[in-house]
């Protein structure tokens, strides 16, 4: 697999099928990472639904890698801009959904899907850029701190019981 | 000891459909760590032939934990020979899964437990298992079982 041939886009209707299946993977490996994150058990039709909103929301950018020998969707990035509203800088690009496929991985895909992120994210009006995923995701925290990332916010919880 | 209401049994035919998705789960989660672990993507169909093969196989050592009926985890192993070594019989786990609800029950543990008297009454003194270098979950869970580093694999693209 080379990323030679892929392409970075934004996504569309007809890769619906294949970028639910790379957000339902992203969410099954959460769960994995920690049991606080099961997935619910319709969990093919509630992201059929996110990604058809978040096609339809300007406030969402969805970019899709292509490789555009067999048309396979090699990974996503998705991200929301959010008002900050109390700080400077106002605009900030929120990274929710992050996934490479596994064959396509060590190739710097994941590298590039982020950069181009970026680009879309100014275009957008962002100042800086986040990225939220599960605690226990030390994928995601080496390949952040790589590229430069540093803790912002911290989320915690209990059960309520 | 208390009942933990786990029950660690050979698997039957019964069992095979959960054993699947297990099996799947297993290889699913692995491929995260290391792209040459990437599954096939008819890999659930191929799973449920591996979960049929796992039953009544004298090759291999599958147990799977059982909780109210429930199949909540699984090992696999076999056993590897070396006429060379004093310890000529090594027994290597090639698939351990729990799922996610089920973790921090002493599951893992428990199979392991299994598996380990169970290779005793052959005379094999050593148990070592392997998985992706980068599975840091993995890592953490047979050091605090008392496994060391023990071999190592490299690999590279030709």
């Amino acid at each position: 697999m080379s990323i030679e041939r892929i392409n970075i886009r934004e996504i569309n209707e007809n890769d619906l099928n294949q970028v639910v299946e790379l957000i339902v993977r992203l969410k099954s490996v959460n769960e994995e990472l920690d049991a606080n994150f099961k997935v619910v058990n319709n969990i093919y039709d509630v992201v059929t639904n996110y990604v058809k909103e978040s096609i339809n929301n300007d406030k969402v950018v969805l970019l899709v890698a292509e490789d555009e020998i067999d048309k396979t969707i090699a990974g996503i990035i998705r991200f929301i801009i959010i008002d900050r509203l109390f700080y400077e800088p106002r605009i900030k690009a929120e990274i929710t959904d992050f996934y490479v496929k596994p064959i396509y991985r060590r190739k710097k895909l994941g590298v590039t899907l982020l950069q181009k992120a970026i680009e879309y994210a100014k275009l957008k009006g962002a100042g800086i850029i986040t990225a939220i995923y599960p605690a226990g995701n030390d994928i995601a925290d080496n390949f952040y701190d790589k590229q430069g990332f540093i803790p912002l916010n911290k989320e915690k919880y209990k059960t309520c019981i | 000891m208390y009942d933990t209401g786990i029950v660690i049994r050979r698997p039957t035919k019964n069992d095979i459909l959960p054993l699947s998705e297990l099996v799947y789960r297993f290889y699913a989660f692995n491929e995260e760590f290391d792209s040459s672990w990437a599954i096939v993507s008819n890999a659930k169909e191929i799973a449920t032939k591996i979960a049929e093969s796992m039953i009544n196989n004298t090759n291999i050592n599958v147990f799977v934990a059982d909780y109210d009926n429930v199949l909540s985890g699984y090992i696999k192993s076999v056993t590897n020979e070396n006429p060379l070594l004093i310890n000529n019989k090594i027994e290597i786990i090639k698939e351990l899964y729990v799922k996610p609800q089920m973790r921090r029950t002493g599951i893992a543990s428990m199979l392991i437990q299994k598996l380990s008297e169970e290779i005793s009454k052959s005379g094999i003194k050593y148990i070592a298992v392997e998985f992706p270098v980068q599975n840091w979950i993995a890592t953490d869970l047979y050091k605090k079982l008392g496994f060391r580093p023990y071999s190592t694999t490299y690999i590279k693209e030709v």
